[in-house]
């Protein structure tokens, strides 16, 4: 075949789709543990009673439209921040500049388990706590420094001549950032856009330490309070798994639409450290 | 006309808002944390008694500490083992024309898409000792029920067993760069008679060197960051065998009523620096031929 890498055997084939399909059991073996628990003791019934019923007082709806408005506000603050700071790490001269990017850098590995007791206090004194902003904030803080690199790496690669050429027609830095960088990093804007929409919706630390209203509550941190407030009985173990099921369903749906750019993003951010 | 290497203090304006952010949610806690270490303080940074280093005494001779540091080493090696082996050879497969490839290249990427949270919850479902998938499944093979999750080391083979289903970040890494080689390198290898697991093992493996080298990096660089894994799954247990550095402060803090505070900066800034040597070293290590090869994985 044409497509293939190199030359092998109509067996040798055979052997890697028995391989590929004996793997793919094991893989769908969670799911299969999740969708039979989700029907345990009143089948179907589980999923009609997570639809109409609050579970920790909050919806499974409520907290998929939670996550998705945390995540899409920190994709705006991320793509946004990152887009200009990237451009003038890149682009621009200024005093310090080698030195702020490592710093920044460097917070790459920050892991946020270290942090949790700081931002407590500093979310309280500033009144953030048990809002979305707390979410948000935080988590922007620990994904920008990866965000960071990934578009001074695009913009590195964009020629300079477009610069020189503006600064001799009288724009200055900002038009030369909005109308002539910008644009032309759209491909990077749309990569990030997606993979800080998936790091927040992901997140489960920071929703599950500074917010405790259920109005506000996150499909990854539903994963928890559902289970604390539905407890182990058996028929609320198939209400818990059908209410997981449902959170998976639409993450799965959506993030493998997208896959494409979460692809190319992380794999032109890392390579190019 | 500005000349463009000269000094433009509109750099400082463009990258305000970064700093903005960074400097509060990320300097001003280290400056409070590593404060913090070395006083008796309540929830609200209320200091009470200056300890000196005394926490630093209780955290170095906590073997549990020790534990949960090599805990969460163990952790990320096993994902980077399991990448390099399993990822690569299923990348390879995946680079033949097979009936379903697309189907399986999304199935394996699907965990990575998951929160690691929804992953524990099902694991800890699935390996429930009663109505648990799998000891039904071994009931059919007429083997009795296990329990999984109370026993130290099935707890710890378990929670190792998540970093299998997370081939998807490397799978990714090793298809981008195995669609770049240059297949005329394997058609020579054929005709001196080379077969399948030669050439994956002889040739293939060490010419995505670049992509292994990814792989580590990235999978250790995040190492600290896991947490629910362990916490959802067996929160630490049995017996703490399970802690990892994550589960270690978390612990600490949602404790006590906030009376630990003190403790939990000098463990969290004992982890920060354990951190930020671990990415220096690999940095160093692996950041030499990223600069040259930079262009081979990029679209």
């Amino acid at each position: 075949m044409k497509n293939d890498m190199f030359r092998v055997s109509r067996p040798e084939k055979s052997i890697m789709v028995v391989i590929l399909f004996a793997t793919a059991l094991l893989w769908l073996f969670p799911a299969y543990s999740a969708i039979k628990q989700s029907l345990l003791f009143n089948g179907f019934g589980n999923y009609v009673s997570v639809f109409t019923t609050k579970i920790a007082g909050v919806t499974v709806l409520k907290t998929l439209i939670n996550s998705f408005i945390i995540a899409f506000i920190h994709s705006v603050i991320v793509v946004s921040t990152a887009a200009i700071s990237g451009f003038a790490f890149s682009k621009m001269h200024f005093f310090g500049k080698r030195f702020l990017y490592v710093l920044v850098i460097s917070f790459m590995s920050v892991p946020v388990t270290v942090l949790i007791a700081p931002l407590f206090f500093t979310l309280t004194k500033v009144g953030m706590i048990n809002t979305r902003a707390a979410v948000f904030l935080p988590e922007a803080a620990l994904t920008l420094p990866f965000s960071v690199l990934m578009m001074r790496n695009f913009y590195d690669s964009l020629p300079t001549e477009l610069m020189e050429s503006a600064y001799i027609d009288g724009a200055g830095d900002f038009r030369i950032f909005s109308k002539i960088y910008l644009p032309l990093s759209s491909p990077a804007v749309l990569n990030l856009s997606v993979l800080a929409f998936m790091w927040s919706f992901k997140d489960y630390l920071t929703p599950a330490l500074f917010t405790s209203n259920p109005r506000i509550m996150t499909a990854t941190l539903a994963v928890s309070r559902f289970k604390d407030s539905l407890g182990g009985t058996p028929d609320n173990l198939g209400r818990y798994y059908a209410s997981m099921v449902i959170i998976a369903f639409p993450i799965i749906v959506l993030f493998s639409f997208f896959q494409r750019y979460m692809r190319s993003g992380l794999t032109a951010g890392a390579v190019k450290g | 006309m500005k000349s463009l290497e000269r000094h433009n203090w509109r750099g400082y304006a463009f990258i305000l808002p970064l700093m903005i952010i960074l400097g509060i949610f990320v300097i001003y806690s280290f400056i409070l944390m590593v404060q913090g270490s070395f006083f008796k303080t309540d929830l609200m940074f209320n200091r009470s008694d200056f300890v000196g280093f005394k926490y630093y005494k209780i955290a170095m001779t906590d073997p549990y500490f020790f534990k949960a540091i090599l805990n969460t080493m163990v952790f990320a090696s096993s994902s980077v083992l399991f990448g390099i082996s399993l990822g690569f050879l299923f990348s390879v497969f995946l680079a033949f024309s097979l009936s379903g490839s697309n189907f399986y290249r999304t199935l394996f990427f699907v965990p990575t898409l998951l929160p690691n949270a929804l992953i524990a919850v099902i694991f800890g479902g699935m390996l429930r000792f009663r109505f648990g998938a799998l000891n039904e499944f071994l009931g059919i093979l007429g083997i009795e029920p296990i329990r999984w999750l109370s026993d130290p080391t099935l707890a710890y083979l378990s929670i190792l067993s998540i970093s299998l289903y997370m081939i998807g970040i490397p799978m990714m890494y090793y298809q981008a760069e195995l669609a770049t080689l240059d297949k005329s390198l394997f058609e020579s290898a054929q005709i001196d008679g080379a077969g399948f697991w030669k050439i994956t093992s002889r040739i293939v493996f060490p010419m995505v060197i670049h992509s292994h080298k990814t792989i580590v990096m990235t999978l250790l660089l995040t190492a600290f960051r896991a947490f629910e894994r362990v916490y959802l799954l067996t929160a630490g247990g049995p017996a703490r065998a399970t802690e990892i550095t994550g589960t270690y402060i978390f612990t600490f803090f949602a404790e006590g009523g906030g009376r630990n505070i003190g403790y939990v900066n000098t463990i969290s800034t004992i982890t920060l620096v354990l951190a930020f040597i671990l990415s220096a070293l690999i940095l160093t290590v692996f950041n030499t031929d990223f600069r040259k090869n930079r262009k081979v994985v990029v679209k």
